[in-house]
């Protein structure tokens, strides 16, 4: 009787364990995050959000996680910061913040996002901010702007997709490479002519 | 003697000038051509590997492949939840989705009608289009009731949206459910036109696009867009009452 109750509970233990479950849908602490990410900041005068679609990017990566209480109050606290200083910044966006405003932004978002474990960084000739999550991988990839509540921001969305986006560029120093090459061809030519 | 020499070193400038120098010239070029058409037929190459390869290729070092896919007369575990309107319905247990993470293969879009059959990732980087169609990750995925905004190439995956017509079916299987929608309009706007989307709806819609003209080489400022809207699949649980 006893191996029976053994194997018994041995069954249920390995089909208990054996049921996968993903960390999907949007937690109370997640939905706390997500409501001040929505918030609004008055800048110059004007109430500026975070477009719907960098709020998408958030609850897409937080379906991916489990928030829990602790952690949501801290980013929230690092976003009334950031809030209170773009508030004071006297800029009207981002775009207008001085260097070290951006700065002090930057090391605002790396706050936060430090918090789920999660490193941030901005590329200056691209002006993109990248958040890679725990394992290196990008979560979240654009450029930061504002917009003003109630309009639309501007279709940062669609892709290119006929031709890789850089093919421009590659073919105009391409271009420059090939007349390079055939200059410094004739040149050498030429010299070897004249020496001859 | 001398005589010789100078005759000797005079045939071999020659022999660098006229010989050496082309073939650098020659292999410079075809280098620098193949670097700037690569982009444009990475594409092509990957797409045509699909028909020619015998093996089924390992990907694996490219992307992450999450897509199990779930059979007709599979069972997804749902829960009854009331809605906005106090009616019961089945909701797929958000313990049995996994969320696809950035650049994840989750999926497959089908339109039949269209000729139009692709992987489906989450995220629109370039591994994404050269494998398939990617879903933009300001968007949202099928299931989760909002705007699922889907890129793919026009001369690879999206080639064939160019036969798109209202009425017509597009699928979208994934390890959670299988989804089924209907093309209601078709456009070509300006890919600068953000009134083509509205990533902040509260309600399932689908919208496909590529560049416009269709088998043009180079950059194009126009899109062509398809909107469909739901027909059945099951909603996500997405938590809360």
């Amino acid at each position: 009787m006893k191996k029976l109750s053994a194997m018994l509970v041995a069954l249920i233990l390995v089909a208990a364990t054996a049921f996968t479950a993903f960390a999907a849908g949007i937690n109370d602490s997640e939905q706390a995050v997500l409501d001040e990410l929505k918030t609004s900041v008055k800048m110059n005068g004007s109430e500026m959000v975070i477009p719907s679609e960098f709020v998408n990017q958030a609850e897409n990566y937080f379906n991916t996680i489990d928030m829990t209480a602790d952690e949501s109050s801290k980013i929230i606290a690092v976003l009334k910061k950031g809030e209170s200083f773009l508030e004071n910044s006297g800029a009207s966006n981002i775009a207008d913040l001085t260097f070290a405003q951006k700065q002090t932004l930057l090391a605002y978002g790396k706050e936060g996002v430090g918090v789920l474990g999660m490193t941030m960084s901005y590329d200056t000739s691209t002006k993109t901010l990248t958040i890679y999550d725990a394992n290196g991988k990008v979560a979240f990839s654009a450029v930061p702007t504002l917009s003003k509540v109630g309009q639309v921001k501007d279709g940062s969305a669609i892709k290119t997709t006929g031709v890789a986006a850089d093919f421009s560029g590659v073919a105009a120093v391409s271009a420059v490479a090939l007349i390079m090459v055939a200059g410094g061809a004739f040149y050498l030519v030429k010299t070897k002519k004249e020496r001859a | 003697m001398s005589d010789k020499k100078v005759r000797h070193g005079h045939r071999s400038k020659n022999g660098k000038g006229f010989i050496i120098l082309p073939i650098i010239f020659c292999l410079v070029t075809y280098l620098v051509l193949y670097l700037a058409f690569v982009p444009s037929f990475s594409p092509i190459i990957s797409a045509m590997g699909m028909f020619f390869s015998d093996n089924e290729k390992d990907y694996s070092t490219e992307y992450d492949n999450i897509f199990v896919p779930v059979s007709e007369n599979a069972t997804v575990p749902t829960v009854t939840k009331k809605d906005s309107d106090g009616k019961e319905k089945s909701y797929v247990k958000k313990d049995s989705v996994q969320y696809p993470g950035y650049g994840n293969l989750f999926g497959e879009l089908i339109i039949s009608d269209c000729n139009v059959d692709a992987n489906l990732f989450f995220g629109d980087g370039d591994v994404a289009l050269r494998n398939g169609v990617g879903i933009y990750a300001g968007s949202f995925v099928p299931g989760y009731g909002g705007t699922i905004l889907v890129a793919g190439h026009n001369n690879t995956y999206f080639n064939g949206l160019k036969n798109a017509q209202v009425g017509q079916r597009v699928e979208i299987k994934t390890s959670y459910g299988n989804y089924v929608y209907e093309i209601t309009d078709t456009a070509v706007k300006s890919a600068n036109d953000s009134s083509a989307y509205d990533l902040s709806a509260d309600y399932e819609n689908l919208i496909m696009y590529t560049c416009y003209p269709f088998d043009e080489l180079g950059l194009t400022s126009k899109r062509f867009f398809v909107y469909a809207k739901l027909v059945s699949g099951t909603q996500i649980d997405k938590g809360g009452n």
